[in-house]
Formats: C-alpha cells, structure tokens, sequence
C-alpha cells in the first residue's frame, strides 16, 4: 500500500485527470489487493520431493501465509499429469514441478523459482539397483529385468534412462521384460528394496533426502549410475496468472534462509533455498526429451 | 482290595476326586477340540473377507496393469497384521494365470507359472484359477499342515481378471493353537489343584455320618445302648440322619427290653424264694401248731406244777413268737401274687438273717 500511496503523491504534481485516474486505479489495486488476500493461493506439489510430510507442508503453508498476507492452499495429486493439468486449467495457480513438463509446455508456464541443491539450481538421475546387484553400472546391464519408473513426466525417473537405453541403440519399449510407474521418486527405492523390480531410476535429490533424514529406507539398495546434472525442479506458474503475484511468491520462497522459518522448512526440504533460474536452466532436459523420443514419436 | 470293601469315608471322596477328574479332562477335550476348531473356522473367515477385499481392490489395478499399486494392495495386509497372524504372502494372478504380483516378488517372481508357486499356493492355484468360488485348503500333509487360500478377481461383468492366493504359515496357524491349548490347560491345573482337595474335604463330611454310624453299630452290644446311642451321629432329614433316629429309637427300645427282662428275671427269683417260704412257712406252722396244741392241752389238762407251766408258757410263748410271722404266709394253693411273694421272699430273706 506504501507504493500505491508513493505513486499517488507523484502523480498528483503531474495534473489531476491522472491523479483522478490514479486514485481510481489504486483504489481497483485495493479491493484487488483485498480479493486476492481472500483468496487462496493454491499451490500444486509432486514427488519431486517429499511431499508425503505433512508437518513439513504445514509450517511452508504457515510460512507462505504469512509472507504472502494470503491463504495458501497446498494440492497434492497421484501424478504430474494431474497436477499439470491443474495449472493448464487454472485450477491451480503454482506447482512444483519436474523439468520436464515445463520444457513441453514453456508456453503456457513460467519458472517462478529454482531450488538451489548443494549450491547448484541442479539435480542428477539416479540408477538404483539391489545392494546384492554388484555387476549393474548402467542401466543398459538391466535388459529383460523388472524396471520401475518414477513417473511419465518425470526427467530423472524416466525421460533420463529411456535416452541412455535409446543411445544404446535399442528400443525401450522392447527392452525390459516388465516396466511400471511407481508415481514417487521414493516409492522407486521401495520397489527395488522390496524385490519387485530389479532396478529403477528417480531422482538423484529425493534419494539424497531419503539417506539423510531415514538411512533406514535406502538399506538393501544401492546408486548404480548417476546421470549428468540436469536442472533443478522448478517452481512454476501459470503463464495467465498475475505476475506481481508471481513475483511475491518468487520473493517469499527466496527470502526463506533468512526467515527462521524459512531456515527450518529447507532445512526439512534438504535444499539451500530457492532462487532465480539460470538462462538454458532445462536445455538440457529439452536434449534428452530430444533423443528419447527419437523411439518415441 | 475289593472297591466294595474299602471304606466309605475313602470311597465317597475318591469317587468324587475321580469325577471332578474324568470331568475337567472331559471338558479341558472339549475346550481344546474348540479352541482348534475356531483356530481353523477363524482362519477361513479371515481368509475369506480378505480375499473379498484384495478381490476388490485389485480390480483396477489389474484393469489398468498398475503394477505398483496392486504391490502396495497385496502387500498392505501384510504390513498391518499382527505377529502371530498366519498370513504369509499374496500371489496375484492375471488372466493367464501367471503371477501379476506378489508380496514377495524375489520368491515368487513377476510372470512366473503358477506350477513355479510354492507347493500350498500352487495346489490351491491350480484348483482356483477355473473356479468362481472361494476355496480354502486345510490339509495335514505328511511333512507339514498345509494352508493355502483363493478368490477370484472378477470385473463387474463377471469377467476374470484374475485370481488372488493367499498363503498362510503351518507353524503360525499351529502355534496360535497350541498356544489356546496351553490357555485351556493353564486354567485346568488350578482347577484341578483346586476342586479335587475340596472334592475329598467334601466326600469326607459326607462320608462322616456314614462312618459314625456303622462304629456305633458295630459297638451294639459291646456296650450298654445309651454308650451307643451317644456315639450315633445327629438326627436329620437326610437318610443317614433317619437312619440314626431309628437306631436310636431300636437302641431305646433295646434298653428298655433289657430293663424289662432283668426285672422279670428279678421277680421270678423272689417269686421262687417266695414259693420256697411259703412252704417253709407251712411245714413249719404245723408242726409248730401241734406243739402248741400240745402245750395248750398239757396246760389245761396235764395239770402241770408251776415250774412246768411256766416252762410251757415260755415255750407257748416262744412258739406263738416263731408262728406269728408265718401265720400271715398261711399257703393257699393259687392265691399267692408275685407281689406277695416278693414280700415273703424278702421276710424270708430277713427272718433267715436273723436266725
């Protein structure tokens, strides 16, 4: 409101039509301002980390509402089709989400923040595989095997070993005995840790987390591969959606390791905080999508 | 030792021990026939509804091939039972009767036969996968107690999607009973530790009576009937109780008879002494009459001097003296009562003592 009352003391030595129209403006700005502070922010999350702690979402939830002076509503859904669908729609107004989904459809989403991840906006594809599997090093070792993939829309848990399997060559469709989606990077280890499948890819960050805050859920399995860096999963925003909000969300989630708060949501999350997306940040997720669907039209 | 001669105060508490025994054993049969019944009946209902459910909810994934979810179906039963419930693992076949998924995939591997299954599941497979019922397999094997279980999985239309098996652990299944078993027993030995020492204590105060009478019988004779009477246990209602009325009302009526004949016996005694005095009185009143017609004559007519009529009138009177109590005995032949006789009997006695 500060700035609204600056830019009204401006415009006043200007001529009073526009102090006129700019009294109508701020005013429209006002009960704007009112409406979206009665409306929630709805804000999409996915597997891409571990959204199932819901003490977790509950204290970011209280953080948001509090920097953003509006209701935020977190939605979780079974995949990222789900809640990609969300945002094409307008049911929801933020997500994050993988790369992936956001390189097919840049023209109806923008990156609203990146997470910094080790000091880097990026992330690696895991290969897991069985502890008791000492001769697996790439996934390629696994053909005829039960492979289990995170999601259809994920990088790391899917878009990432089809490419190696397709630069190898051979046809993915053809080349596991058996293939399933887990739809959760974490419920990947638990497939492979359980016996049903023999290997499975997901993301190299989730596993991270998994081993520090649980060391117990990654007994029996092991990192077979790790992929490239790729680019962090983002935080994005419907493309329609106003963007001084946009902004305000970009602001609060950067604002978060100087927030005590803020400090213990990362701290839970397992990232450093959350930042501006660098320039060609998902070039090269569009290059592996590139040679993945060179099988898959 | 006959059972018949041993005595009552051992054989009523002995009787009842060994009925509180053959009862508790009988019961404790019972109780262990049950607990393995409703161990076996629970297992099949349990199998049952859970065969129903995971029908259900696998029904999707098994329309959609979500292979994932049908691993956290079938393995969520698993996870959330109990230690010492049976189940043991989950095969779920697909239309072609190959494993779709299971509990425990490194045993039993996606896309394997069903003749791969462990020996249980693949009996009870083998039999289900062309049945629309719920089937459930208790067999005692040789080796080992084998316990299987499968439902269909059946589309709305009817359709089969699949068929879902349900294994259970011999060792679990039978441990649960030997444990209700163990539960039944446990709760036998106290009441065994308890009822046959009340049983004895009670056969003994049954037995009680019994005994007190048959020592007191056995003392008929040995001693008076009032010693008798006072070992009898105490009138009651019940049959001992009466038993010991009547022998007390024999024992009274003993006593009285023996009373009666010691006082016949008494009289008949006096009677003959009576008998005897009176005789005694007659054969001395004769004699003593004529001697005193004698003295009376020579008196009157003998004209005695005076030394001899003072002479015969002491002997007159000295007869008279010895004749007076006789005189009152005159015998009379069936006139004489026992009472009479009695007293004479007792004058006699008395007379002969003074003389």
């Amino acid at each position: 409101m500060n700035g609204v009352c600056c830019d009204i003391n401006t415009l006043r030595f200007r001529n009073r039509r526009l102090l006129l129209g700019a009294a109508v403006a701020a005013a429209a700005s006002g009960l704007s301002h009112r409406t979206h502070a009665a409306t929630p922010l709805r804000f999409g999350t996915t597997p891409v980390f571990l959204n199932e702690q819901v003490a977790l979402l509950e204290r970011w939830q209280r953080y948001l509402e509090l920097k953003l002076q509006r209701p935020v509503r977190f939605l979780q859904r079974g995949s990222y089709q789900e809640i990609v669908d969300l945002l094409l729609n307008e049911g929801i107004e933020a997500a994050w989400l993988c790369g992936h989904p956001l390189v097919l459809h840049e023209s109806k989403l923008i990156v609203v923040s990146v997470p910094r991840y080790q000091g880097e906006p990026l992330y690696r594809s895991y290969l897991i595989v069985p502890d008791t599997d000492k001769a697996t090093t790439r996934v390629e070792n696994l053909r005829g095997r039960v492979f289990a993939y995170s999601d259809p829309l994920s990088n790391s848990g899917y878009l990432v070993p089809r490419a190696e399997i397709v630069a190898s060559g051979v046809s993915p469709t053809s080349f596991f005995r058996r293939t399933f989606f887990t739809f959760s990077h974490r419920k990947v280890v638990d497939a492979v840790r359980a016996g049903l499948a023999d290997g499975g890819a997901g993301d190299g960050y989730v596993w991270d987390a998994m081993a520090a805050q649980n060391p117990l859920s990654v007994n029996g399995v092991r990192v077979a591969w790790r992929s490239a860096t790729h680019g962090f999963p983002p935080v994005v925003a419907r493309r329609n959606w106003a963007s001084a909000e946009a902004h305000r969300l970009a602001a609060a989630l950067h604002e978060m390791p100087s927030d005590a708060d803020g400090r213990r949501v990362l701290a839970q999350l397992n990232i450093d905080g959350f930042g501006e997306a660098h320039k060609d940040q998902y070039e090269s997720i569009r290059r592996v999508l590139r040679v993945s669907e060179r099988t898959n039209p | 030792v006959k059972f018949a001669d041993i005595s009552w105060r051992v054989k009523v508490p002995l009787s009842i021990t060994a009925v509180i025994l053959a009862t508790e054993i009988f019961v404790t049969a019972l109780l262990v026939t049950q607990a393995s019944t409703d161990a076996r009946r629970d297992l099949e209902a349990s199998a049952e509804s859970l065969s129903i459910l995971l029908a259900k909810s696998l029904r999707d994934p098994l329309l959609r091939d979500d292979l994932w979810q049908a691993f956290e179906v079938v393995t969520a039963p698993l996870v959330a039972r109990r230690e010492d419930h049976a189940l043991q693992s989950i095969v779920v076949l697909d239309a072609e009767h190959r494993v779709f998924v299971s509990s425990n995939p490194r045993q039993m591997p996606l896309l394997s036969n069903v003749s791969s299954l462990p020996k249980p599941m693949a009996t009870v497979a083998q039999n289900a996968v062309t049945s629309t019922r719920f089937l459930f397999v208790f067999d005692h094997a040789a080796s080992a107690l084998e316990l299987a279980a499968a439902g269909p999985i059946l589309a709305e239309d009817g359709s089969r999607l699949g068929t879902v098996i349900l294994d259970f652990d011999d060792q679990i299944h039978q441990s649960r009973v030997r444990s209700a078993v163990l539960n039944v027993a446990l709760w036998t030995v106290p009441g065994i530790l308890l009822f046959v020492p009340l049983g004895w204590y009670a056969g003994r105060r049954l037995a009680q009576p019994l005994a007190a009478m048959a020592h007191a019988l056995a003392n008929v004779g040995g001693r008076s009937p009032e010693q008798v009477i006072g070992l009898l246990p105490p009138e009651s209602g019940d049959e001992v109780g009466q038993l010991s009325k009547q022998a007390r009302l024999m024992l009274d009526g003993l006593s009285r008879q023996a009373a009666l004949e010691r006082e016949v016996a008494a009289a008949d005694r006096l009677a003959a002494v009576g008998r005897v005095s009176a005789a005694i009185a007659h054969e001395i009143n004769n004699p003593l009459g004529g001697m005193l017609n004698a003295i009376d004559t020579a008196i009157r007519h003998g004209q005695p001097d005076s030394a001899t009529q003072k002479a015969l009138g002491l002997l007159e009177r000295g007869l008279q003296q010895i004749r007076a109590p006789w005189a009152r005995y005159s015998w009379r032949r069936g006139s004489i009562r026992p009472r009479l006789i009695r007293k004479i009997g007792k004058t006699c006695a008395c007379w002969y003592s003074r003389t």
